[in-house]
């Protein structure tokens, strides 16, 4: 066995000079990585100030249009997902406040219920979740509708009839995205603590409604209210625009519709994260 | 064979290309078209003439102000169209009709009405409502009533095609541009589109075919008439060829390649 293992050959030496061009090709993709990355930023921040900037001037020039067009995807966005907001909520309300509930109750530290409820639901949960879900369900249609039409040429013959594609098809969704997940957001937080008290209750916790909720009321302060609602609108912005920005910001052919749609996602996330820790920052700095 | 200049006596060009280039497609297989003057005077029939793939539909966006010449230079009734502002860009995209090929590009997810109701209610600031009389009459006149609330993919080529060139018209355009409009289209379809570009309007059409018209095409036979002007692009080079009469004396093999005669034996 021994002779067996002294004669087996010996492992591949790593070479020195292989070994270093391996390290300088890995620094020269993620260099490229970083400057694309930067470069996407840069073009989604341009694409950004034109939307804001089209939205502010030329809205009334056809608002006739544009204003139902902005209703409806509000209605898509937001009352279509009404349903299935209520069934997160109660499965947040379940799965998080529920057993936290329970929890603090066994440890004697109820006093600490509603600040447990502000950070984890109010402050963190509610709008990350709220704005998955319209991504998923709405952000993820958009990419599609919009890189469909851009592969087939719809957005030229827009632009051949006058019409301007960014505000007949980015306007309205930025718009309807917006709104939507701030009132979803509203929505997932208050079903998420209503259903929460129903299964601490349910698992006969000593804990009246009344005590629940004036723990929340106490925990909870203006600064919660104000960047909840900066941050479920931030989170809407970034979704809508990182969604129509991949789905229209260049020529694509069909089959590169589905590859954009998972980079939008992928940016969607990120933006949203990245969004989310500053908001963490400047809760704490309130 | 002319350049494409006017005579003395020529009202102005409301289009002017000059020594223009046109911007290739990422994948294209033939060099983009080059050097190109051409200058499209009120009235005229212009047939462009080209095999697929050679830039025709670049070319024509790029003549329509759709997008702007590689190089050189693009005047659109009378104005540089690089030194426009957007809203003076867009307003004069009102004044030129583009129909594209192959479907015309309707918006998949709007029925036939509503694609024609778009461009009547971004223009005029109104509600679908205000223009569904003047949507109504132009589905009549182009028999597309029956059709109406139907998607575009739920009607045949054919239909689309129509419907593109109705929703072209919606503005009441002075160009009319027509990519490829016949293409996959059958006999009794051919038969329909020249007919209506060179019959009198009817006293029920709310819309008449617009005094200039610019056509590009692979196959120069359906559209070989008297008072039209021919141009051809081939390997990249841009040739204005003049009348019929011109065009019956171009080279042997751009005639079998877009009038499809037999080769001549020796």
């Amino acid at each position: 066995m021994a002779k067996g293992i002294a004669a087996a050959p010996a492992w591949p030496r790593a070479d020195p000079g292989a070994a270093r061009s391996g390290a300088g090709s890995r620094l020269r993709w993620a260099g490229g990585w970083l400057l694309g990355a930067a470069d996407t930023v840069r073009r989604l921040l341009a694409f950004s100030l034109i939307t804001l900037g089209v939205a502010a001037t030329r809205y009334r020039s056809a608002s006739a249009l544009i204003r139902p067009l902005v209703f409806q995807h509000v209605a898509t966005a937001g009352l279509r997902l009404l349903p299935i907001t209520a069934v997160i909520a109660a499965a947040m309300g379940w799965a998080i406040v529920g057993q936290t509930v329970a929890l603090l109750t066994q440890v004697g530290v109820q006093g600490l219920i509603g600040v447990a409820m502000v950070t984890a639901v109010v402050r963190e949960l509610g709008p990350l979740a709220t704005a998955m879900l319209v991504l998923l369900r709405v952000g993820v249609p958009t990419v599609v509708q919009l890189g469909t039409a851009r592969a087939l040429g719809e957005v030229e013959a827009l632009e051949a009839l006058g019409i301007d594609p960014v505000l007949f098809l980015v306007v309205p969704r930025v718009l309807g995205m917006t709104v939507a997940v701030f009132a979803l957001t509203a929505y997932l937080v208050v079903g998420a603590l209503v259903a929460g008290y129903c299964f601490a209750f349910l698992q006969d916790v000593p804990l009246t409604p009344g005590d629940y909720f004036r723990q929340l009321a106490l925990a909870l302060t203006w600064q919660d209210f104000l960047l909840l609602g900066l941050k479920s609108v931030s989170f809407g912005l970034v979704i809508a625009l990182a969604t129509c920005f991949q789905g229209l910001s260049r020529a694509l052919e069909l089959r590169e519709v589905a590859q954009i749609t998972g980079v939008a996602v992928v940016a969607s996330l990120l933006g949203c994260v990245a969004l989310d820790a500053l908001f963490i920052v400047l809760y704490l700095l309130l | 064979m002319n350049s494409g200049s006017a005579p003395v006596d020529a009202p102005p060009p409301i289009i002017e290309l000059e020594h223009a280039a046109v911007e290739g497609r990422r994948d294209a297989a033939t060099p983009s078209p080059r050097d190109i003057d051409w200058r499209i005077c009120p009235g005229e029939f212009w047939v462009v003439g080209g095999s697929a793939g050679s830039g025709k539909t670049r070319l024509l966006e790029t003549t329509a102000g759709l997008r702007l010449p590689a190089s050189g230079t693009l005047r659109l009734f009378g104005a540089r169209a690089d030194t426009l502002s957007t809203d003076a860009a867009r307003a004069t995209r009102r004044r030129l009709g583009f129909v594209y090929g192959a479907g015309g590009r309707l918006f998949s997810h709007l029925t036939l009405a509503q694609n024609l109701a778009l461009p009547l209610c971004y223009h005029r600031n109104c509600r679908p409502e205000a223009v569904e009389a003047e949507v109504d009459r132009l589905l009549a006149q182009f028999e597309l009533q029956p059709l109406a609330l139907r998607l575009p993919g739920q009607v045949n080529g054919a239909c689309r095609q129509r419907a593109a060139l109705a929703r072209a018209l919606t503005l009441a355009p002075e160009v009319l541009f027509l990519d490829d409009p016949l293409a996959e289209l059958n006999t009794a379809q051919v038969h329909w589109w020249l007919n209506w570009l060179t019959s009198p309007p009817r006293p029920t059409d709310l819309r008449s075919p617009p005094a200039t018209i610019v056509v590009a095409t692979d196959d120069l036979r359906p559209w070989l008439a008297d008072h039209r002007q021919y141009a051809l692009l081939h390997d990249g080079r841009w040739q204005v060829l003049g009348g019929r009469e011109q065009l019956a004396a171009s080279p042997e093999s751009l005639r079998r390649e877009l009038l499809a005669e037999p080769p001549v034996s020796r």
